[in-house]
């Protein structure tokens, strides 16, 4: 009696394991489609232009990002493990961690033009370099921008970062946590919407970090 | 003869009024972000009612459908039946043994018929991209064809089991991540939660019927541009706009993206075309 | 589709004395005068200039019209009907294109 009992206990234990490992991967088990067939359909749809072929190669994070449409429906191991790839992805200017120019940063953070290419009209110049923040972010007061990302507006204020602190140690490690954030935001936030900008050579470490100064420094726009 | 005149320069006259007042009124005061979007999605609205300009597309485009000998071609409903054609595309054509939507059809149809090659078609197609007030002739065959369904509502056969294959890769590849800015469709058109790129409200196809409302109001008659806009067209900007590499108009990822949003808009009523900035 | 066609659309039927609205696109770039800003060389704009209403050939509504209008406008005028018969609108541009268009409408 106590044997059957236990069997059939083992026995939905193991039916109920089996659905919930199911769920972890929604879009690819109930696919039918293999990984190979949608990687051909979706070259097929880029024009031969060769200039831009380096553009469709998916590195192991993407690969991982892709199996599921957001960070709530990804396993704990998943999170884990872009987390881990992506925090070796940073990479720090020659100089170190230092506030750079505002104002540069400034005009980064305003142009939505680099890396649009297109056959007809409407091309970026290949020397176009921006990170268009007020697409998904509200940054300065009073500047129209989306809700995608959270609102910037007071970062440094909120931060609790002023002329007295900025310099002290940990004034330079909340900005060094900016700049990591900028550079590579899947290293705090796994498969996030936002672009992994300096990883990927869009914005230089240079860039960054004027950008992060621009966010936090007492004396810019976004802090008044 | 007086009175009409007095009574519409009146009527005039106070639009006029009206409409300055509230433009020099707005001028007087900074508007925050949030109430410049609500004019914006004002003008969207007022843009709306009357009659669009897009139609004067779809009669040109009655003509460019016969000169271009698409009266031979069959879109599902029998060679010519163009009256709710577009409401069951995309399908499976059993002649090109693939999935086809409607721009698709209607570039293989031109190859066949029209003897065009597949480098002039693509020319064809992208005829009118980039440029403003152009009276493309394709433009004009996809606006009559889509407006020849008006009323109807999408119908999307995805128990084809060709379809649902191809339902099924437009939906993996709405969710792959790739290129240098790591974006996919899913980045701005997902998500349980109202959101907005600068001063435009996304859609998401999460929340039921905004895929559909989105999808099945193409092509989409833009003022800045003074032409309309078609499906592929809006998939070339989407991509430009994602950093992807440059998109090819009826590629089979044009396919799959379409039977995927147009699969998840069945049951929407049809009405061609929208108006919007 | 030649600059200057219109879609010209009003009621089949209406009421007598009933207001009724005329509306009108009309195909048309509206292109502002400008300056080239490679040769600093003068482009005329091209847009149009006047609209006249008619209604059984009595001119009811006349609008002038400059730059500031859309490309491809659409144009909605009110329109007491009185009496069956053709309206017609007859529009000119800046570059001397003259264009007409007719509807017919029933008053009851």
């Amino acid at each position: 009696m106590k044997k059957t009992l236990l069997l059939g206990l083992l026995a939905i234990g193991l039916v109920g394991i089996s659905p919930a490992q199911q769920k972890k991967q929604p879009t690819k088990k109930e696919a039918g489609v293999k990984p190979e067939e949608v990687r051909q359909v979706l070259l097929s749809g880029f024009e031969k232009d060769q200039r831009f072929r380096w553009k469709l190669e998916q590195d192991e994070s993407q690969r991982i990002c892709s199996q599921y449409p957001s960070r709530e429906a990804m396993p704990a191991q998943a999170i884990a493990k872009v987390i881990e790839l992506e925090n070796k992805n940073i990479k720090y200017p020659q100089w170190g961690i230092f506030w750079g120019d505002w104002q540069e940063g400034k005009k980064l953070v305003d142009n939505p033009r680099g890396g649009r290419f297109a056959s007809y009209g409407f091309a970026d110049k290949p020397t176009d370099r921006g990170g268009n923040c007020y697409a998904c972010h509200l940054i300065e007061k009073g500047v129209p921008g989306g809700t995608m990302g959270p609102q910037l507006t007071g970062y440094g204020k909120r931060y609790g970062i002023t002329k007295e602190n900025m310099n002290t140690p940990e004034g330079l490690e909340k900005l060094k946590t900016v700049y990591n954030i900028v550079y590579n935001a899947w290293h705090a936030f796994p498969c996030s919407s936002m672009p992994r900008f300096g990883y990927h050579g869009v914005l230089s470490p240079e860039d960054v970090m004027n950008i992060a100064t621009y966010l936090l420094h007492p004396e810019s726009p976004v802090n008044k | 003869m007086r009175k009409i005149l007095l009574t519409s320069a009146v009527f005039g006259l106070a639009c006029a009024g009206l409409l300055g007042y509230q433009t020099v009124k707005a001028q007087d005061q900074e508007l925050s972000p949030e109430q410049e979007i609500k004019l914006v999605q004002e003008f969207n609205r007022m843009m709306a009612e009357g009659i669009n300009p897009g139609e004067i597309w779809a009669e040109m485009g009655k003509e460019a459908f016969k000169k271009y000998n698409l009266d031979k071609c069959d879109f599902g409903l029998g060679p010519g039946k163009v009256e709710g054609a577009f409401a069951q595309l995309p399908r499976y054509f059993p002649d090109a043994k693939k999935v086809m939507d409607l721009e698709t059809r209607i570039g293989w149809c031109l190859q066949q018929y029209a003897g065009m090659t597949p480098e002039q078609v693509k020319k064809f197609v992208q005829q009118c991209w980039g440029k403003s007030q152009c009276m493309g002739e394709y433009d004009a065959i996809v606006m009559y064809m889509s407006m020849a369904s008006n009323g109807y509502k999408v119908n999307v056969n995805l128990k084809d089991p060709q379809v649902k294959r191809m339902y099924e890769m437009g939906k993996q590849i709405y969710y792959a991540r790739l290129g240098p800015w790591d974006f996919n469709c899913a980045t701005c058109h997902a998500g349980q939660s109202e959101v907005r790129i600068r001063a435009t409200r996304l859609w998401s196809a999460d929340r039921p019927g905004e895929a559909g409302h989105a999808v099945a109001t193409f092509p989409k008659y833009l003022v800045r541009w003074a032409q309309p806009m078609t499906m592929h067209f809006r998939y070339s900007e989407c991509i430009r706009q994602m950093r992807w590499s440059p998109f090819e108009p009826h590629s089979d990822l044009a396919v799959a993206l379409s039977t995927f949003l147009y699969g998840t808009a069945n049951g929407t009523e049809i009405k061609v075309p929208s108006i919007g900035r | 589709m030649a600059i200057g066609t219109a879609i010209l659309r009003v009621p089949k039927e209406a009421q007598k004395g009933q207001i009724i609205r005329v509306q009108m696109v009309i195909t048309h770039p509206m292109a502002s005068r400008r300056r080239d800003p490679q040769t600093g060389q003068e482009i005329p704009g091209h847009f149009l200039t006047k609209l006249q209403l008619f209604h059984n050939d009595q001119l009811v509504s006349e609008m002038i019209m400059a730059t500031g209008i859309s490309a491809n406008p659409f144009i909605a005028l009110p329109l007491k009907a009185d009496s069956s018969g053709v309206i017609k609108i007859a529009y000119e541009d800046n570059r001397g294109g003259k264009w007409e268009k007719t509807a017919e409408i029933t008053v009851k």
